[in-house]
Parts: C-alpha cells; structure tokens; sequence
C-alpha cells in the first residue's frame, strides 16, 4: 500500500494524483507551519486523515481537534503570537462559530503568522446553508486566496504563509468542496525545511502589539489592518516571493471580438472545459480571453483596469454573490472605465449552487448565445424527459443497526402528534425522515437546547423534546442547557450519544477518553449535567420499551411540576448505544469475525410489517429473493444479506415474532 | 484524443470511492492525463455516491456534464437506470452489479414506488434514440460485499475495456497494490487475476 504520510514527508520532488485536501498537507511541510487546529465538518475532515498519515512517521507540528471553531481558532491564534506559524481549518458555517475571534484577527501582530483554511460549500453537498465567506472575510479584513485544483492548493498555502509571515497578517485560503475533494496530479517542489530545529522559544512581547483592542486603542489597530491590505498589490508580491507570478493566470485568445471573462476558483476549471477544444459545439473564434484571479480580496486592481479597458465585454463568472462584480464595477467607475459592458450576475440562479460545468455553460448561452453552434446537450435531455421511468430518490439514512433509529422508535410512541420535536447537528438529524419524523426544526450546531426553550414559552398543552448530539453537546450545547436552567424553561433534552464524532468520519471528542494525540481524562456528559444540578438518567436505547417509559415518566414530571407552578427547568435523558457503523467496521477487521444475521420466519409472518413502517432498518424490504420482474403483488418481507449486521436491535419491534435472531447465514 | 467519461455510483458504503480510485490510478499508470473527484459527507450514510472519473489531455473540471458519461458502472440496480438517465451518453456502456438496495420510498410505499427491473434499464437503454450496452453482473459467492466493487473492476481487466487507454492488467495491479495491503490486497488481486 502506498505510504500517503510518507509521500507527504519526503523532501524530493515528486508527482502524485491527490486530493486538495491531502496536498495542502504537503504545503503546511514545506512552510514549517508548526501548529495547526480544527473541528471536523465537511468537506474539510480529510486534510486531518492526511495529518494522522504523517503523525506515524514523524512529528512535524502539532496537530488537535479542539472542541469548536471558536476555541481552534484561538488556539491558533495564541500560538502564533507567541512566534509559530499556524493554521486552523474548518468547513464553511464553522466561521459563524469562530467569527467572534476571526473579526480580531487582523488587528493583531501575528509574529508567527496564521492561514485560516476555509471548506465553502456552494452546491450544499454537506451543509446547513450556502453561505459566501468572502463578505465575512471583508468584514475582518482579511485577504482570500482562492485555488481551483489541487495543485493551485499546494502552491497557494504556501503563498498564503509567506504573506502572513512577512506581513504579520491573518490570510485566508478558501477551498470549496470539489477543490477539496477533487483529485489530479500535483508536482511537489523539494524542500529543505528541517522542522525539527526551528527555533521554538515562546516569543510572546507585549511591546510587539499593541494587543489589548479596548476603546481608543482599537484604532491604530484597525489602521494597520487596513495598511496591510493597501500594500499586496500584485507588483508588490512579486517582490516578496518569485512564487507569486503563477498568483494570476491569463489566458490571451484570438478573439475577434474583444470579449472577457474574469472568474477564480474552481469556476475557472469549469469554464475552461466548457470552452475546451473538446467540445466541437464551441466557436472558436468567439472564445473569449480569461483573467483568473488567485488572489480575490483585496483585488489587484491595475489588473483588472487593464483587462476592462482592452475589452468590449467582461463576463463576471463568479460562484455565490456578486462580491466580485460589485468591486470591479467600482474599479471601472473610478478609473473611468466607460466603454466596457461589464456583465454580472443576470438572475436568482446566478446567485445559487455551484459553478458545475453545467452551469457555467448554461450561463455563457445567457450571455453569449453565439459562443456555441448549437443547443446539443439541451436537446438531448429533452428528448429524454419523455420516458415514463420516474427516478428514484435516495436521501441517506442511518446506518442498519444504528442506534439513533431504536431511540427514535421508542421515544415517537412516548410522544403525542401535536408534540414539537428539536433536532440538532449530527447523524440524528436524519430521524427527520419518515417513518420517524423526530426532530423537526434545526438550525445549527448546539441549537436545540435554546429553541426548544423558546417553545417550551407559553405553552402548557403541548410538549417539547430536543434532541442533541454528544459531540455536539460539547461544541455549543452547553450555554443553551445552563439558560434553561438560569432562566427556568422546562423541556426534555435527549443527548443522542454514540461515542464519537460520525458524521465526519469518526474523530474523537471529549467524552470518548481519547483525543488526536493520544489518550486523556474522558469528560462524561453525565458529569457535567450533574454538576449542572440537572436530573439526568441513562439508557441504552436498544432497550426500547424502557426508553419509551422513561420518555413518558420525565415528561409527565415536567407536566407536573409545570401545574404545580414550580420554577422548572429541562430534564435529561442520555439514549445512548455505540456508533454501529464504527463498531461493526473494528468486528470487521479482526479475524475471529464472522457475519451473523436475522432471518424472517415466513411462517410467523403476518404481514403487518411493522419492521418496515415503524422501525425501517435499510435491511429490510420486500421480495428480494425473487426475480424483480416477477408479480409483485404478494409483499414478501425479505431482510437484505448485503446491509444486515446482525445486532438484533429490531427483533422487539415484531409483535408476530417473525424475526428470528441473528445466526450465520 | 477525445475525452473519456466515466461515471462511477452506488450506494453510501458499497466502495464507490474505492472503485473510482483504483480506476483512475490505472489509467494514470498507462500514461493517460485523469482528473477525478468523490461524494464525502452526509450522502455516505446510505445516500447516492457517485464518483467521477476523466480522461484526455484536455480535462479542467472534475465534473461529469449530464448525458455525457462514456463508461457507467453502477453498484447497485437502482443506481444503474438513474445513472444511464442521467450521465449515459446516447452510445455508451453500462456495467452494473445486479444487487437491490431499496430506496426509503420503495419500502415505505409498496405498490406505489418500485425498484427498478432489469426490463426497465434495458428497455431504456435500447430506446429508439439512443444506444447504451448493458452489463450485469454478480457473484453470490462473494464472502464479503465490499468486494462486489472488485466485481466489476476485474470485468473491466478481463474483457479489455481500457485497451484503447493503453491499460494492462499490470496497471490494475500496481493500482491495487497501491491502495491495499497484505489479506485483501492478495484476495482483490484473486478476483482480478485468479491463480
Ligand atoms: S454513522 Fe453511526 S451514528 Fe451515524 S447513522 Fe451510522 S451507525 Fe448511526
Ligand atoms: S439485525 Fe439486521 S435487520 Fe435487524 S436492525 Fe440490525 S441490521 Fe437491521
């Protein structure tokens, strides 16, 4: 097997197909980054598996998943003012969790220098919004270099480190999920670095600041914030580092009609396949000149005066919002740029999703319908669209034998319809699906306490459940359970707790008893609600009729105490059972394993399929012994050899005991 | 030379990924430019995956256009007429594994939503405009079921498929090795070369 974390380590120079989020690794090698922080969110996870590769060779930097972004973010920060270059790196809402500490960040001298990594989401693969971190960026002052592949990742880090280091300046290096994702070749350079003698001595000075941003004080500071973004001006960088000239790409064609187009990122590689001598429905003669921009905010301005003003027309393709457009249509009026028709965004779709080269060409054919000979692709699908097969759909799901699917089971027969259900982030989300429908409204990580507080207000007929997860729990559950108590809401709070971080792939949290590094004190949720002075109790939740009594009985103190008019807050249950996905995989890989399955006894069955409509483990369907093409008609429930994992978890949900246990099939 | 599309889907947990990684790490030792990209995140747990694979020097994007997959290999059959719908070329190939995971809705609404027939896939990719090659395969004697990625993989060594890619069944094999280790990498190698 190929050694990722040896590759990533050896200072030759080499060629290799990776992902962005594995050759950024290389990178913070190469720049001596020395501490680096992150919490785990998609699309961003894999640059940590990329980091514990390297771990078990070497120790080139440290490297934690600290409890949120906020915390990682400082974490960095302290580090380096105290002299070491840093990063952290997160997904793209994980900014709204740190932005108290971002919106500082350029005030300060940051002597050893620090890159925020961000993993934007345009296109919603994995994320609770769409959100544009360049206007955030704007906000802190903080300049964005944006790549497009992997090896504009490698080399932008690196540039990213080198402004950062020499100007004391936060920078952001912002990915997308397919820069992040996407695999092609990277040629690494050859490095000298020698990470183990760099000069570790803590060079924290009060005298390097100032660093205390209070009242009066915060305006030289804001000034040298500004001052920095005044001074990268393209022929300014290029004096920092000989790197710097691949920063901005023009691609010079023989158009006849004086058209551009200025893009960056990804939405560049998108365009360049649209327009590809590939596809025979592009006019070569149309295609238009491209300036793509590696660094995004602040602009290079001259740049882009000089493209305005040797061109008729300039396409503004950017992802998101318009924040390119609006700067460059300043830059024109300013420099009395009067004779260039600068095309921005031309509807609500321009505005949503990502840059696919889909999109990109569907957008050119707004703007340029003379660009392509003809509408090819739209006619195919077309002819298409009139075959009667309807598609299927296939949200995902929780696992087979997951746990969060007895809890959701057993706490939906405790409840009534009319009662209110609060979801949080995590894999229990997904009880929002049918057959369960628990957990209805979510809005982000460690949310559910508070709103369900905010329900539980003026309301005595119906009750309110959140749900939360443990990870969760200790990213930002906290605050929101200590206001229910300070100011007295009463509701119950079920912490959904399977020992680990599994929507991100598995990364540890405080209360597993181990972190990145190795292992450490475990922090029981259990402890923290008692010390709370909280009631709470425990149960596995495959012990799903105990579940639902003890949803019933909490929720009845709660009624009780609620008509008693006593000053009540929430009440806690921990429904917990281990991450089966993770469980069943660690079984797997040792060799004494052997598959155990249930079967249905045929005999007992009596179609009430009560394991589907209630309880609808993936396992189970209908007729998947017979030919599909066969009559249909007689439902035969059928458990699926590929998906069951034998934990027996839904044998009670039968009440014909047709579920025989688990045994070798 | 003209580029080659491949199309790579199933469901979250049956090696999507894996099958997409080796492909392009095979056609990457026989000297072909490739680009790729896998789904992560939330659609892992049980959703659609689908990976993306391209070929030809003139590749940017890691993105597959709809209706312009040369190659599809699907794990699951679903999967398969969903893909052909929505990535096949007009003349193109299908190889799938003929295994039925259903989809939430088919199991909540029998008699309403159905899995997909092999009837279904063939009538559609014969329909009169169009020209898709279909492949099914499978393999009950499988002892584990993240080898059914293996499957097709060894279908696409055995029968040549890449050959006009320059690929040998040393390419598959170096692919493998480097991705796998000691038990499975010889039991993967088993099923693409059996001794
Ligand atoms: S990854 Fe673990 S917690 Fe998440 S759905 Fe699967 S079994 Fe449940
Ligand atoms: S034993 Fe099998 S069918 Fe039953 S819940 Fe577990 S995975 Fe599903």
């Amino acid at each position: 097997m190929k050694d990722l974390g040896k590759i990533l380590l050896d200072p030759s120079e080499q060629e290799e197909i990776m992902m962005g989020n594995y050759s950024l690794v290389r990178a913070m090698i190469e720049s001596g980054t020395k501490v680096i922080t992150s919490y785990p969110g998609s699309p961003t996870p894999e640059i940590a598996t990329a980091i514990a590769a390297v771990k078990r060779h070497q120790n080139p930097f440290y490297f934690e998943f600290s409890t949120n972004e906020k915390v990682a973010t400082e974490v960095a920060f302290g580090a380096s003012i105290n002299g070491h270059l840093s990063c952290v790196f997160f997904k793209s809402v994980g900014l709204n969790v740190a932005a108290d500490t971002f919106a500082q960040l350029a005030y300060m001298e940051l002597i050893g220098g620090m890159i925020i990594v961000l993993g934007d989401d345009p296109g919603l693969n994995s994320s609770q919004n769409e959100q544009d971190n360049r206007h955030l960026a704007q906000l802190a002052y903080i300049p964005v270099l944006e790549p497009g592949n992997s090896q504009e990742v490698y080399e932008m880090y690196k540039m990213a480190t080198i402004i950062s280091q020499k100007k004391h300046m936060p920078v952001i290096l912002r990915l997308t999920t397919h820069v992040c994702h996407g695999k092609s070749l990277v040629k690494f350079n050859s490095y000298s670095y020698r990470y183990n003698n760099s000069d570790l001595t803590p060079k924290f000075n009060r005298n390097n600041g100032p660093y205390i941003p209070i009242t009066s004080r915060v305006v030289p500071m804001k000034l040298r914030a500004f001052k920095n973004l005044e001074e990268l001006s393209s022929s300014h960088l290029v004096t920092l580092d000989p790197l710097f000239t691949k920063l901005n790409i023009i691609n010079k064609t023989k158009n006849i009609n004086k058209r551009g187009i200025i893009t960056a990122g990804l939405p560049y590689y998108s365009l360049l396949d649209v327009l590809s001598s590939d596809n025979n429905d592009v006019h070569s003669q149309n295609t238009p000149d491209i300036l793509k921009l590696g660094l995004i905010y602040p602009l290079p301005k001259e740049e882009i005066a000089n493209f305005l003003s040797t061109h008729k027309e300039v396409k503004i393709l950017e992802e998101l919002d318009g924040i390119l457009e609006k700067e460059i249509k300043e830059v024109a009026f300013d420099k009395k740029i009067y004779d260039c028709n600068i095309i921005g965004k031309q509807d609500i779709d321009d505005y949503m999703g990502e840059y696919t080269p889909e999109k990109v060409y569907s957008i050119l054919r707004k703007v340029w319908p003379d660009l392509f000979t003809t509408d090819k692709k739209y006619q195919r699908q077309n002819n298409n669209s009139n075959e009667s097969v309807a598609k299927l759909e296939r949200p995902p799901q929780l696992c087979p034998g997951c746990g969060h699917r007895a809890a959701f089971f057993a706490i939906k027969k405790a409840l009534d319809e009319q009662d209110i259900t609060v979801a949080d982030i995590g894999c229990h989300t997904l009880g929002f699906l049918p057959p369960y429908h628990m957990g209805e409204v979510l809005l982000c990580m460690g949310a559910s306490p508070a709103i369900a507080s905010g329900l539980s207000l003026f309301n005595s007929t119906r009750k309110v459940v959140a749900f939360i997860g443990d990870s969760t729990f200790y990213h930002a559950g906290i605050p929101g359970i200590i206001n229910s108590l300070f100011n007295h809401h009463p509701f119950l709070l079920i912490v959904m707790e399977n020992g680990t971080t599994a929507m991100t792939g598995h990364q540890n949290h405080p209360g597993v008893g181990k972190n990145f590094n190795g292992d450490t004190e475990r922090i029981p949720i259990r402890k923290i609600l008692e010390g709370l002075t909280v009631p709470v109790q425990e149960i596995d939740t495959y012990n799903k009729e105990k579940l639902t009594e003890l949803v019933r009985s909490e929720l009845k103190i709660i009624e009780n105490e609620k008509n008693e008019n006593k000053q009540n807050s929430l009440r806690v249950i921990i429904a917990k059972h281990p991450c089966m996905l993770k469980l069943t995989k660690e079984k797997k890989s040792k060799a004494d394993y052997t598959l155990k399955q249930v079967s249905i006894d045929q005999s007992q069955c009596t179609k009430i399929f009560s394991c589907i409509s209630e309880f609808a483990c993936p396992s189970f369907s209908y007729n998947q012994d017979q030919d599909q093409d066969q009559d249909r008609n007689d439902n035969k429930l059928t458990v699926n050899k590929d998906l069951c994992i034998g934990d027996g978890s839904c044998r009670s949900v039968c009440a014909s005991k047709a579920i025989l246990p688990p045994a070798k099939q | 030379m003209n580029t080659i599309n491949i199309y790579v889907t199933g469901v979250g947990g049956q090696g999507v990924g894996i099958a997409a990684e080796i492909i392009l790490r095979t056609l990457s030792y026989a000297g072909n430019k490739v680009i790729g990209v896998d789904t992560h995140g939330l659609a892992q747990r049980g959703g659609t995956v689908e990976s993306f694979v391209r070929v030809g020097p003139s590749v940017y994007s890691p993105l597959i256009r709809k209706n312009s997959a040369d190659l599809i290999l699907a794990l699951e059959r679903n999967e398969a007429l969903r893909a052909i719908q929505e990535y096949a070329k007009p003349s193109s190939r299908l190889i799938y594994y003929d295994t039925l995971w259903s989809p939430l809705n088919v199991r909540l609404h029998p008699g309403e939503v159905a899995d997909t027939t092999k009837m279904q896939i063939s009538e559609y990719a014969g329909a009169s405009n169009r020209n898709i090659e279909v492949v099914s395969l499978k393999d009950d004697s499988l002892k584990d079921i993240r080898m059914q990625n293996m499957i097709l993989i060894s279908y696409l060594s055995k029968n040549k498929i890449f050959s006009p890619l320059n690929v040998t069944t040393d390419h598959f094999i170096k692919a493998l090795s480097d991705l796998f280790s000691s038990s499975i990498l010889e039991e993967n190698t088993n099923i693409l070369h059996p001794k």
